[in-house]
């Protein structure tokens, strides 16, 4: 269990974050949304324990996170930030290795490797440069990087961002494979479309506060959305899935 | 050949030559000598000329230009892994400059005269004040770009300030012998500046070399280098202090050496690739292979004036540095 408890967070006089609290169980999805500024990546840090809040804490299994220390945290917990493309000419797979490298270069690591090249479909890019990749073909790597780490949490800042539809459907999938084996994934998405398709639960934030959280349906209403994000949505569903789409401004 | 056997050979081969350059710089010089009596010079044993130019001047030499060889070597490959720049060298952080300034201070003000251990602890000086500049201006949470821009504009403030000296020495000798060690050499180092600059370079180089792990992480950034559990405030300290160790006290002992911290990475990396702790122990050896082919130059070359080695160190790096952007560029062009 990760959980947020009443998480603030400041920079300068701007308060960021404010009494933001849930929590993630093995096996669930959670989906951050909400407007560009709302404290999404600030959070995303705060419970990836890579920054800290002004008050509040977070608890990782009962222990309070930030007396872990850093290798233990970062076993438990695998970070995906947003971007952050690897310049270096460094092969594909010595960028997934360093996946391993909380675990010391002890257990399964090449066994970890080749799992996480092979979950996001990449073993055949093993051998090469990360300056040789497509857009989309590095985006895939850094999630295989993070996946290598076999983290009981995995926490990811947009992952979606720079893939194209079926890669980001690939994507999602490949996340929800993982939370059935019972990793906790927290995951920040725009797309509110995919979001309601694959989180069990989303947290919508909105000016650092939580403005509503809960299973997508509940939460996807185009009132609650319009008066965060000050445009109107239209919310239906095509068969099974849902669509949220944006509408025009008024 | 597979990758394993291949780093092997690599790893032998850079061996190899650095030893075949030792020894001959160990071999050359006015008093030709045997290689019999070589060996028996160097354990102390036969004539007693032999034994001095050998154990006095020669053997120091080489070792020095081992040793700084090394720590520019290494100190070049973890800073261009460091600050993801591969435009960064030891330069970068103002250890060299500010080594110099002390090394001028001294010059200038006489201070030299006093005692020959002068000039070297006075250099290093200079490198422990740039050390505590970057940490004062950085912060313990300095980032990356503070630590470039803090280290630019002790730079800057170190390059003035020697100009500064320069412009007011009282005579234009003084202002010859300041440029020409500021030009840097390994002519006439005795077993005392071994002693005085080795060990704290050795010191250096154990530093760096155990950065490898936290520089891989940082390929991916600060922040995934942080999420792998990586300190990356600690790593930046232990790299700066290191640099300062492995370059300082041979800024101190033998001048300002350019390019060997910038050039043997980028060298290296098309034997290596680009895995940052790689890159790290084989940096070291074509860097004091670098620096004693240089010295070997020094002898070599008839001049009128003493070819200094700091010049002759940029002359040999800079095309070898120049061959190798265009061979990557023409690499870059077939990609495409």
């Amino acid at each position: 269990m990760l959980e947020a408890i009443d998480i603030v967070a400041r920079a300068g006089q701007a308060l960021l974050l404010d009494e933001v609290s849930f929590r993630a169980a093995p096996g669930d999805i959670i989906g951050i949304v909400g407007p560009n500024g709302a404290g999404k990546s600030t959070l995303l840090r705060i419970l990836a324990g890579l920054a800290l809040p002004a008050s509040g804490r977070v608890q990782l299994d009962g222990t309070t996170l930030s007396t872990l220390s850093r290798r233990e945290r970062a076993r438990k917990i695998a970070f995906l930030p947003q971007g952050g493309l690897a310049e270096s000419a460094v092969t594909v797979r010595q960028i997934v290795a360093l996946g391993r490298l909380p675990h010391g270069g002890r257990g399964h690591d090449a066994i970890a490797i080749d799992r996480a090249l092979d979950a996001v479909g990449i073993v055949q890019l093993a051998d090469r440069a990360m300056t040789s990749l497509s857009g989309g073909e590095q985006a895939r790597t850094l999630l295989a990087r993070a996946l290598a780490v076999e983290a009981p949490y995995l926490l990811a800042d947009e992952p979606t961002a720079s893939l194209d539809p079926r890669h980001q459907i690939d994507l999602m999938e490949c996340l929800r494979i993982r939370a059935a084996a019972g990793t906790s994934v927290i995951i920040i998405l725009h797309d509110l479309s995919l979001a309601a398709r694959y989180c069990r639960q989303l947290v919508l934030l909105a000016r650092g506060r939580i403005a509503a959280c809960g299973p997508p349906e509940t939460l996807l209403e185009p009132a609650l959305l319009e008066s965060v994000y000050g445009i109107p949505f239209i919310a239906s569903k095509i068969g099974v899935i849902p669509a949220v789409l944006p509408g025009t401004t008024p | 050949m597979t990758r394993t056997t291949r780093d092997i050979a690599l790893g032998l081969g850079l061996v190899l030559v650095v030893l075949l350059l030792f020894a001959a710089s160990l071999a050359l010089g006015p008093v030709s000598l045997r290689p019999g009596a070589l060996v028996d010079a160097l354990l102390g044993k036969g004539e007693t000329a032999s034994i001095l130019i050998m154990q006095q001047i020669r053997l120091p030499r080489a070792i020095l230009a081992v040793a700084i060889g090394a720590g520019l070597g290494m100190s070049g490959a973890a800073l261009q892994g460091l600050l993801r720049n591969p435009l960064a060298d030891p330069a970068v952080i103002g250890v060299s400059t500010m080594a110099g300034l002390g090394a001028v201070l001294v010059f200038y003000s006489g201070l030299v005269v006093m005692a020959p251990v002068v000039l070297p602890l006075a250099a290093m000086l200079g490198a422990l004040v740039d050390i505590i500049l970057l940490f004062l201006l950085c912060g313990r949470h300095g980032g990356t770009l503070s630590l470039i821009l803090a280290g630019a504009g002790i730079n800057s403030l170190g390059a003035s300030l020697t100009a500064l000296a320069l412009n007011l020495a009282p005579s234009p000798f003084a202002v010859a012998e300041l440029v020409f060690w500021l030009l840097g050499s390994l002519t006439d180092r005795s077993m005392e500046h071994v002693w005085l600059a080795v060990p704290l370079i050795l010191l250096g180089l154990v530093l760096l070399s155990r950065t490898g792990r936290a520089l891989d992480a940082l390929l991916l950034g600060d922040q995934v280098a942080e999420s792998l559990g990586v300190s990356v405030g600690r790593t930046r300290a232990i790299i700066v202090i290191g640099t300062a160790l492995a370059v300082g006290p041979g800024v101190a002992v033998a001048g300002a050496i350019g390019f060997v911290g910038l050039a043997v990475p980028h060298l290296l990396r098309p034997l290596i690739g680009h895995r940052p702790s790689r890159l790290l122990i084989p940096s070291a050896f074509g860097g004091a292979a670098l620096v004693l082919g240089a010295d070997l130059l020094v002898r070599v070359i008839p001049t009128a004036s003493e070819l200094k080695l700091g010049v002759v160190t940029s002359l040999l790096g800079a095309p070898l540095f120049l061959a190798l952007l265009l061979r990557l560029r023409r690499q870059g062009e077939a990609h495409a």
